[in-house]
């Protein structure tokens, strides 16, 4: 047996930039921090490797000088540069925006239950400080640090993203907007807040990681689906009736049809519609009827939603039957929230999840200082 | 002063009375045992008397006043909590470490000198080892907190007696040296004597003994005589437990220490093992400080 313990009596401890609470914090979260630090930083690698990639690109096919990217001189680049680039800055940003979820459930969710499961907790309440100060200086030290790494990614997500802004901006609902902004960074405050409460109630860390799971997921879907439209009425548009070069729009989808104007490439399409004269939207039996009333085969493209491309004088369906449909007294309409809102939406949704975060945080601090063992 | 003081304390945990009714005024300076058979809401005090739990109904303080769980009472108060949880995945360099930035005293050399008695080194993860030498760790790191109160869970229920040994001895030696209140819970009845100047007897969460332990073996004795008078004997006597044999009985009883035996009964002392059992057995004896029970409430049960 080892006697060196002889050799370290009354040594002074070392003592390093940290002390007190924020020492505790540190050593006994940073596997935590560290895994956050290593899933986002591994993520921000690929973000970069590819962005450079991207980013080049763009510049090559001249995209970034070639004026309006939606007129026929960057026609041809612009398709080339959608067919190799545009898959993962659609989907990617849906996976990423489940990344604040994950932080929240391996470092917000263990924080008091692993000390209420092992029994800790009369060890570390005990020592001299009270729980309060204790909790209190976890939760601030712990949500700084992932805060300000959410923000970190977001940042690197916003560069990566950069070429895409102009093309489909990142107004739409489970894409870019959920990662750009500040929403990725207050969703992850929130998911911390939760996992914390949601230990403190629960007491057992498995559990308490799964709650905190099912209740972020629920409230991002929530506020993506409920909250959000609400922030703004969305901007209305009715193609002139007659209007030759309106962009138009005709969707299949699983036998019911569509059709109306199209929004800014930019915007967030929130509804597309074709009314009559007096306002009343018709309804997809009503739109398949026009369809043979005019003599266009609605039986085509069913199955799959098909989304035929809004390409002005190609001929087809796309572009004949909705300047039959004008012909006819009937307009065109689509209703969208404009890349304009950005910050606004950004602003409203974040705020809302701070709120979020703080009432968790309080209850969590409440929960701990009245009623525990 | 007293090293606690409850009045009327009672915990109750959804339907569970934990605690039901407790006055106590333990004194301070003194090593008071804190027995009672399982459950009996041992745990449920302690964790009261350091502000783990806080009262349904009553009121408790600690060391003349404070309010356990009040800052000045978590820095004057030690506690080592039942199965000693220390964490396990850290070393015991960095569970030292952890109590010096968690702590506001701490007394790096004196820890570091209880601990060097253990010949483990410091660098071993808590989690590889044993029960008797993380029960050493937990009692060096609350020592190293000089603390004015020592509360102590079961803190040799899992100990084999060479560890229990060598625990209470360091124990003991800081209390000698430092003059610290102590105050632990055990379930073990025997060697108590030996550790123990002050008892608490708990039962279904009731204070049934507390006492000085001179004083409660001064005034309870053993009577033995006929079983024929054994009805007669009890009438005149406080008896906690009787033991009825064919020929033979004995009582435990509470007695003054001048008082004479019934004719043909023969008086012994008794020591704290019996007595604690004595009372236990009984359920529903108690000898408590202060105004004298009723006699009804002394009754034998044979």
């Amino acid at each position: 047996m080892s006697v060196t313990t002889l050799e370290f009596t009354g040594r002074p401890a070392r003592r390093g930039v940290l002390r007190g609470l924020p020492w505790v914090t540190w050593r006994q979260h940073r596997f935590a921090l560290g895994g956050a630090l290593l899933v986002l930083g591994g993520l921000g690698a690929f973000l970069v490797i590819n962005g450079l990639a991207m980013h080049h690109a763009f510049h090559r096919y001249g995209l970034a000088t070639c004026g309006d990217l939606f007129s026929g001189a960057c026609h041809v680049q612009l398709d080339l540069f959608q067919q190799h680039y545009r898959g993962p800055a659609e989907t990617l940003p849906t996976f990423l925006m489940l990344l604040p979820g994950l932080l929240g459930l391996f470092v917000g969710a263990p924080l008091v239950a692993r000390e209420l499961e092992s029994g800790t907790y009369r060890f570390a309440w005990t020592q001299g400080r009270s729980r309060v100060r204790w909790i209190v200086a976890k939760l601030v030290i712990l949500a700084t640090v992932l805060t300000v790494l959410a923000i970190g990614f977001s940042l690197l997500f916003t560069w990566w993203y950069g070429p895409w802004l102009s093309i489909m901006g990142r107004m739409n609902p489970a894409q870019a907007y959920e990662v750009s902004g500040i929403v990725f960074a207050a969703r992850t405050l929130f998911a911390f807040m939760l996992g914390a409460l949601a230990g403190t109630l629960i007491r057992r860390t498995v559990p308490a990681m799964a709650a905190t799971a099912v209740l972020w997921l629920a409230v991002v879907l929530l506020s993506m689906f409920g909250l959000r439209p609400l922030i703004e009425t969305p901007v209305t548009h009715l193609a002139a009736t007659g209007a030759a070069r309106t962009p138009l729009a005709i969707e299949f989808s699983n036998g019911t049809a569509s059709v109306g104007t199209v929004a800014p490439q930019t915007a967030w399409e929130v509804a597309r519609w074709t009314q009559d004269a007096s306002g009343h939207h018709l309804t997809s039996p009503q739109i398949t009827d026009l369809l043979k009333q005019a003599n266009f085969d609605p039986g085509l493209p069913t199955g799959g939603p098909a989304r035929a491309a809004p390409v002005p004088g190609s001929g087809g369906p796309s572009d004949t039957f909705p300047t039959w449909l004008t012909q006819h007294g009937y307009q065109l309409g689509v209703s969208y929230q404009p890349a304009s809102r950005f910050w606004h939406f950004q602003g409203v949704e974040a705020a809302a999840y701070v709120l979020l975060a703080l009432l968790c945080g309080a209850a969590t601090i409440g929960w701990i200082r009245r009623r525990t063992a | 002063m007293n090293a606690i003081e409850t009045r009327s304390l009672s915990k109750r945990y959804g339907r569970t009375r934990a605690l039901d009714g407790c006055t106590l005024a333990i004194p301070a300076e003194r090593v008071v045992a804190l027995v009672g058979p399982n459950g009996a809401g041992k745990t449920t005090l302690l964790h009261l008397a350091v502000g783990l739990a806080s009262p349904t109904d009553g009121s408790i303080t600690v060391l003349g006043g404070a309010l356990p769980g009040s800052n000045d009472a978590l820095q004057r108060i030690g506690f080592v909590a039942q199965d000693t949880p220390l964490y396990k995945n850290l070393s015991i360099a960095d569970t030292l470490r952890l109590v010096a930035n968690l702590s506001a005293s701490w007394d790096e050399a004196s820890a570091r000198t209880h601990l060097s008695r253990l010949e483990i080194p410091l660098d071993r993860k808590v989690g590889q080892l044993s029960g008797g030498q993380q029960a050493q760790v937990s009692l060096a790191v609350a020592l190293g907190r000089h603390p004015e109160l020592l509360v102590l869970d079961e803190p040799v229920a899992r100990l084999d007696p060479l560890a229990r040994h060598d625990f209470m001895a360091i124990l003991m030696a800081a209390v000698a040296e430092e003059g610290i209140s102590v105050l632990f819970s055990s379930h073990v009845v025997s060697e108590l004597e030996r550790v123990c100047d002050y008892l608490v007897v708990l039962n279904h969460g009731k204070v049934q003994v507390a006492g000085d332990v001179e004083e409660l073996l001064e005034s309870h004795r053993i009577f033995t005589g006929p079983t024929a008078d054994a009805a007669a004997a009890a009438a005149s006597l406080l008896v906690v437990q009787a033991q009825q044999g064919d020929r033979q009985t004995s009582l435990l009883a509470r007695t003054a220490p001048e008082f004479t035996p019934p004719e043909g009964w023969a008086v012994g002392p008794t020591n704290l093992e019996e007595l604690v059992l004595a009372y236990l057995r009984s359920g529903t004896a108690t000898s408590l400080p202060g105004p004298r029970p009723s006699n009804s409430e002394m009754r034998a049960s044979a």
